[in-house]
């Protein structure tokens, strides 16, 4: 039952080792944690890969960005990352919820997340998916 | 010199009631019992935020501009506070997160929330170029008063392999393997000044720093 809900990519006794993962329809939904160290952000790179591959129809990945704090190039690169892996699974990758200091620093940084498709809230980023795997079908 | 609490526990009948006043003091932090002119730029500020709570709850009005000028009077003793400082030594990820919320941590009630994330965001790209290519370092924060501005100034410091395209890093058409490009001459433009010392073989120096006014 638990790994219906989650996928552990370490030791289950170690929160910074868990990825909250959950199914969502046909898409995935993911949270980042607020600070991420870099043996959390392979956890996370990894689980995502490794559910899609398991996982059967999943044609969206969502990525929770609210709780991240500062978002540096480390961090973004490890953001356009995920959204790859997702998309070698064929499924494509939103990112939703950034805050605006976050969205504003990056784009002073010079860091472009074009590849990456964004939505403001869950209802638009589940609408912008829902669309686009209807209109792919 | 007497101490924080003392001088308030006298002064500040005026701008709550006389029952009031000692709740007001008795509640204020270990660092009200440090002597006038000793707290630095932070510790102030913590200060004066309790002192200016327990005034706009037990005082009989808000307190107005004026009134908080001569209450900060009598936190500082009249004079600037003296700066902060603090040095983190980078050698693992840990500490480049370390970095940021110490950050986030000192720009809190000075600077904008969108400043603070721009300032802890450029010092955790220094530190995390220290810690991927020079594994050792030291990163420097520091924040200061002066003449009603309040200045955050990041210096990271390693002894790495050094920068030998520093121009080229800055000109904007380097893009390097591992990052997303735009590294250094992004972090720059999140500054208001930043300035770069590096020679192959010397390690690389960093300094930068953001003014706002002082509210």
């Amino acid at each position: 039952m638990q790994e219906e809900l989650s996928t552990h990519s370490a030791d289950d006794g170690d929160p910074e080792g868990f990825v909250p993962l959950m199914k969502l329809g046909r898409c995935l939904f993911v949270s980042v944690p607020a600070m991420m160290k870099d043996s959390q952000a392979r956890n996370l790179e990894e689980a995502i890969g490794k559910r899609l591959s398991r996982e059967q129809g999943i044609r969206g990945l969502i990525i929770d960005v609210s709780a991240l704090l500062i978002v540096d190039s480390f961090v973004a690169k490890v953001l356009a990352d995920s959204a790859s892996i997702a998309q070698s699974f064929g499924a494509s990758a939103v990112l939703v919820g950034m805050r605006p200091a976050v969205a504003v620093t990056l784009v002073e940084l010079g860091i472009n997340l074009g590849g990456v498709q964004t939505a403001l809230t869950l209802e638009r980023a589940l609408e912008k998916l829902k669309i686009k795997i209807v209109a792919e079908d | 010199m007497p101490r924080v609490r003392d001088v308030l526990a006298k002064e500040l009948v005026k701008f709550t009631s006389t029952f009031a006043a000692p709740g007001v003091v008795a509640a204020l932090s270990a660092v009200a019992d440090k002597p006038v002119g000793e707290l630095d730029v932070v510790e102030a500020r913590a200060l004066l935020t309790q002192v200016e709570v327990g005034v706009k709850t037990f005082g009989r009005a808000a307190p107005t501009a004026s009134d908080r000028a001569e209450l900060r009077k009598l936190v500082t003793g009249g004079a600037t506070p003296r700066h902060h400082e603090e040095v983190v030594r980078v050698k693992s990820d840990s500490e480049v997160l370390r970095v940021q919320s110490r950050c986030l941590a000192l720009c809190r009630g000075f600077f904008s929330s969108t400043d603070s994330v721009r300032l802890a965001t450029a010092a955790s790209e220094l530190a995390r170029n220290i810690y991927m290519y020079a594994k050792e370092g030291e990163v420097k924060l520091t924040l200061s008063e002066e003449a009603g501005f309040v200045r955050f100034e990041v210096v990271a410091t390693d002894h790495g392999p050094g920068i030998a395209n520093l121009e080229e890093v800055l000109s904007g058409h380097y893009v390097s393997r591992t990052g997303l490009g735009k590294g250094l001459r992004g972090t720059k433009s999140l500054f208001d000044s930043c300035d770069i010392v590096s020679a192959p073989g010397r390690g690389t120096r960093v300094a930068g720093f953001k003014r706002v006014r002082l509210t």
